[in-house]
């Protein structure tokens, strides 16, 4: 395969993940999702905005109130600073207390709607027209405690509906509510959910699957490599099985969290290791390679963590070290992989065009930072999907050449055994003809012995 | 030789790493409680000027006017006098004390004579604070009786004239706003007084449209002279037809970066006006995204063209579409070349941390999230919006540039012709639909919204930049919007803790807002004293520091410009000082104090560990390579 033919196959992997990117920021995308928003705290809603299956991602202009724990009770004596906040936009609470507020006006027959919580941070106290229907966790910051789940809250409405989430956060990286929910007639927020925790079910029966294969590969060959891909594997599941393990059950921040900010900084280290050993760069220069990364996953376990005691400003330091990881290592494995392709090194085609795309799906994380799934996962979940599936391809490639080898090696087996056999047999007939020939030869000697005995008889007699 | 070089460039990299880092981790200098002593602080001077201005006003009295007039000035501006102590703070600046003063009005009675008086008052200094010998305890303030001297006019040093406020002058019409406010510098180094200054439009020729420049003089009190080789200073006024938008009052703004534009005609959402732009010869295309035109009033009659969002040496074109009955008509057409933006002030850049991902830790501080534009809520979205015509920009007709930029205004278009009729807008004219939009600066709703939004609340909440201004219920009713009008409300955050406030009902300018409640962010300590001003100086109202949120809060009574400052709050004692910290962090059990001191850990620790760790192991590889 001649080097001009891998830079097309390269260059179209990397038109094609652009496009990708696209069509995800476009039409997987809660920020993009074409829906009526909240202004001044208040969203309008009439039976179109519910059609089609429809369902709103209220991310815009909820009313806030800092460090203020209301109950409907309490909520007409307040007089103090609020503002409007936009779920997922600029404003910063590293810790605290707060109540979020949004006034939905829906039609004004009766219908049955759903809400969807996201993860809240770490506490909160749902009120949908003063009726408490779901509490996380303990928001009172005397007798504060954690509770982080997924919840779907289903309630019968129609007209002005109210509600109000109060919130407490003193341990999370992340606080209050950092993710729009979602909402809608129940059935269409139920089928969202579905498919979304479908699609990540499906990721993570994949990776198992890649386990399976991993074991098989590093017992029965390259022991070093069949643990590094087990790793990746595992490390994939941790970070994609978030939707799944927040919607079974309510969960503290630690040690869940940590153990996902570790698979996602661990794969990027992983995937650099493995790749060096799949290119056969070995020793120091691989160290030097995988330090960084290494180093970055250190500091994301201490990070989130040390959630509870970090300040804002080492979130932001912990933020631009994390965005020059995601650089580094998008140039990392790209270098890698042009080096292999320069010296036509096996699979680098292949594991090349993944990087390319990984690249491509982290730099679009950073270009579009205005990005969350609805279904799939996150930009550089999907990068990593793909890297990691062209790693399990290279493997499963390996494996294939592999057992072709062996077929083949069987088969010239096979027929060499069967020649020699031929052989065998011919050597046994050469024998046999030798020994007739041999006892042909005897049988003349003696003959002749006889001829020359009785030859010399008769001479006697003549005389 | 080569382990020498690698040590260095080792340590460098280090170094380059951790000193940001550490940099940025040091304890705060500024603000530190002096050290606790038992020696009085000496004052050893009295400053008259106002917060490090370097400038101070001189009062004036009219001639025969009670001395009495002057005492809400003195109240307003001059409780308290700035004094230089002996101490000297962490950075080697001298520490200042604000002083409380005592006015005496009974001591300085006679405003018969014109000319200068002096007003007394005494220095109430903390009892930690001593007066050095050779400053007298009592403090003498300059005022000016008005009226002709026997010994001349006072000449003054110089005269700053204010902005006039650049409102087109409707053809036809006389001008209405004439005067502005000019601030006079007397020959006492900082001293300064307001007065008018009177514009003179002799010049404008209210029956032809165009630009004319005008000319005026300060109206002085008696007693004052000019400056000499005072140069009168000069304004360029437009005057233009009131029928149609008309984009010749073009007026730079370098502050902000843009050119604003007013006309006369007003336009009504019933107009469905379109910016539209073209660049050098391509097709005229309408600036959906606002990216190059801004409306200061959705509405209204005024635009801004961002001239950081213009490329240098392009030709651009704005013009303003619109229908008048069933006909697509446009203003005329504004051309603008930039040859270079050297001299644009560069926009400051948003601290924003839109670092990808919302999983990784790596997210922190958010996302600006995109204007949003959407129809009213009682308005069903039914109307497409019109498709665009492709009309050529006309041929641009380049006036001589300007040294820096160059704006040239045309007549109205009128070679452009209208639409074909298969290509015109299809407007659905009985009900055209109204949009709401909510962008950085400005909240547009609808009377429905706002009706929902009176009835849930005695105030009604609009905030920008944290920014939180509530408006009266009452007030808002009483403008008596229909479903269809929209409330336009902008507030745009200003350098220095200022910010303009301005709110439009269905177009029209509301001027009186009436217990009106502003907080806003502000870095203060406890007990400080703020104060609202307007951008002139002029005291609005005194402003409440909230510790919690961080916000002053203070009550405004109309829209305008206006700016949150400190009154400077007396220096404690140094050991009063001492005491009260000590207390208040024994004492305290305020749950958002236990949380900072807890998180008080070097910041940017993280970058430094991290850049000396990789620092050291380079450092460690390029040692052992050298040694095999």
């Amino acid at each position: 395969m001649n080097k001009h033919k891998n830079a097309i196959y390269i260059f179209i992997t990397i038109i094609l993940s652009v496009c990708f990117c696209l069509f995800l920021y476009q039409f997987d995308n809660k920020y993009t999702h074409q829906s009526t928003q909240p202004i001044n705290g208040i969203i309008y809603l009439e039976d179109e905005d519910f059609a089609l299956n429809k369902v709103l991602y209220l991310s815009r202009e909820w009313e806030y109130f800092p460090d203020a724990l209301l109950t409907p009770d309490t909520l007409p004596q307040y007089d103090g600073y609020r503002k409007y906040v936009d779920i997922g936009g600029k404003y910063a609470m590293p810790h605290g207390s707060a109540t979020y507020r949004l006034i939905l006006m829906l039609p004004s027959a009766e219908a049955s709607y759903a809400l969807e919580m996201p993860e809240i941070f770490s506490a909160c106290k749902l009120y949908i027209d003063g009726k408490p229907l779901l509490q996380l966790g303990n928001i009172d910051p005397q007798q504060y405690s954690e509770g982080i789940c997924n919840r779907v809250i289903p309630f019968t409405a129609g007209g002005k509906t109210e509600i109000l989430l109060a919130v407490s956060d003193f341990s999370a990286v992340y606080s209050g509510l950092n993710y729009p929910p979602a909402f809608g007639i129940a059935q269409n927020v139920l089928r969202v959910r579905s498919i979304r925790l479908l699609l990540h079910s499906a990721t993570v029966l994949i990776a198992i699957l890649g386990i399976g294969l991993a074991i098989a590969f590093g017992i029965k060959g390259n022991l070093r490599r069949g643990i590094l891909c087990n790793l990746i594997f595992l490390c994939l599941i941790g970070y994609t099985a978030y939707p799944l393990f927040h919607s079974l059950r309510i969960t503290s921040f630690n040690p869940w969290y940590t153990l996902e900010a570790m698979c996602y900084y661990g794969l990027l280290l992983l995937a650099i290791l493995l790749q060096c050993d799949l290119y056969e760069v070995r020793g120091k220069f691989t160290f030097f390679l995988a330090l960084p990364c290494a180093l970055g996953t250190l500091f994301a376990i201490v990070r989130v963590l040390g959630a509870a005691y970090w300040n804002i400003e080492i979130s932001i330091a912990f933020s631009f070290i994390s965005l020059f990881i995601k650089y580094y290592f998008a140039a990392c494995i790209l270098l890698l992989s042009c080096w292999a392709l320069w010296r036509r090194k096996k699979y680098s085609v292949l594991l090349m065009s993944a990087s390319m795309s990984f690249a491509v799906f982290l730099g679009f994380d950073r270009f579009f930072p205005l990005y969350e799934p609805i279904f799939g996962g996150w930009l550089g979940e999907v990068g990593g999907v793909i890297l990691i599936a062209a790693l399990a391809s290279a493997l499963w490639l390996d494996a294939m050449d592999a057992y072709r080898f062996r077929l083949t090696y069987e088969g010239n087996y096979h027929h060499m055994e069967q020649r020699l056999l031929m052989q065998k047999e011919y050597y046994q007939q050469l024998s046999e003809q030798i020994q007739r020939s041999r006892e042909a030869a005897h049988d003349m000697r003696h003959h002749m012995r006889i001829l020359r005995t009785i030859a010399g008889e008769s001479t006697q007699i003549a005389v | 030789m080569k382990k020498l070089l690698s040590l260095v460039i080792t340590v460098f990299f280090v170094v380059c790493a951790a000193y940001p880092a550490f940099a940025m981790t040091m304890p705060p200098l500024i603000g530190f409680d002096p050290p606790p002593s038992a020696v009085p602080t000496i004052i050893t001077d009295i400053r008259r000027d106002y917060n490090g201005s370097d400038i101070f006003q001189m009062l004036v009295v009219k001639q025969g006017e009670s001395i009495s007039a002057l005492s809400q000035q003195l109240q307003n501006d001059l409780s308290y006098i700035d004094c230089l102590t002996d101490q000297i703070d962490e950075n080697g600046q001298p520490v200042y004390y604000m002083c409380p003063v005592t006015w005496d009005l009974s001591r300085s009675t006679d405003t018969s004579l014109p000319g200068r008086i002096e007003i007394h008052g005494t220095l109430n200094y903390a009892s930690n604070y001593t007066l050095i010998s050779t400053l007298p305890n009592d403090i003498i303030w300059q005022a000016v009786v008005q009226g002709e001297r026997a010994s001349g006019a006072e000449v003054l040093s110089d005269i700053n004239v204010n902005f006039l406020q650049n409102s087109p002058i409707p053809l036809g019409e006389e001008a209405k706003n004439k005067i502005s406010t000019a601030t006079c510098h007397t020959s006492i180094p900082g001293e300064y007084f307001n007065c008018d200054f009177v514009w003179d439009f002799s010049s404008v020729q209210i029956n032809t449209a165009g630009k004319y420049t005008i000319s005026g003089i300060p109206s002085l009190p008696l007693g004052f002279a000019l400056p000499p080789n005072y140069v009168a200073p000069t304004r360029t006024v437009v005057v233009m037809p009131n029928d149609a938008p008309d984009l010749s009052s073009a007026l730079f703004d370098n502050l902000n970066g843009y050119i604003n534009c007013k006309w006369l005609f007003p336009l009504q959402k019933e107009n469905n006006v379109k910016l539209e732009y073209a660049v050098n010869t391509e097709e005229w295309k309408q600036d959906l995204q606002s990216t190059y035109i801004v409306f200061n009033s959705y509405w209204g009659n005024s635009l801004n063209i961002n001239l950081n969002a213009l490329s240098e040496k392009t030709d651009y074109y704005f013009r303003i579409r619109y229908s008048e009955g069933s006909a697509d008509k446009f203003s005329n057409t504004l051309h603008i070349r930039l040859e270079n933006k050297d001299f644009l002030i560069p926009n400051a850049a948003p601290p924003s941390f839109d670092i990808g991902g919302d999983r990784d830790a790596g997210d922190t501080g958010g996302n600006v999230l995109p204007p949003l534009t959407q129809p009213a809520p009682s308005e069903p979205s039914e109307i497409a919006p019109p498709p665009l015509v492709p009309v050529s920009p006309p041929p641009s007709e380049i006036s001589p540039v300007p040294p820096q930029y160059a704006i040239v205004t045309q007549a109205p278009p009128l070679d452009i012709s209208a639409p074909d009729d298969d290509l015109k807008p299809v407007y659905n004219e009985e009900k055209p639909t109204v949009m709401e939009e909510v962008t950085e600066n400005s909240t547009l709703i609808s009377g429905t919204r706002l009706s929902q939004l009176t009835a849930l609340s005695d105030v009604v909440l609009f905030e920008k930049h944290g920014i939180a201004v509530e408006l009266s219920s009452s007030l808002l009713n009483n403008l008596h919007l229909t479903d269809d009008n929209i409330l336009e409300v902008y507030i745009q955050k200003s350098e220095n803790s200022g910010f303009n406030l301005a709110v439009f009902a269905d177009g029209n300018a509301v001027d009186a807002l009436p217990e009106t409640t502003v907080y806003m962010p502000f870095d203060a300590d406890d007990g400080d004293k703020l104060e609202c001003v307007k951008t002139d100086g002029t005291f609005v109202s005194n402003a409440y520091y909230e510790k919690q949120n961080g916000t002053a809060q203070f009550e405004l009574q109309e829209g305008g410009n206006y700016q949150v400052r400190h009154i400077k709050a007396p220096v404690k004692a140094p050991l009063e000082a001492a005491n009260e910290a000590t207390s208040q962090t024994l004492n305290s059990t305020d749950n958002a104090v236990a949380s900072e001191s807890q998180s008080k850990l070097p910041v940017f620790t993280f970058i430094a560990i991290f850049g000396i760790t990789i620092g050291a192991c380079l450092y460690v590889f390029v040692l052992r390579r050298q040694n095999e």
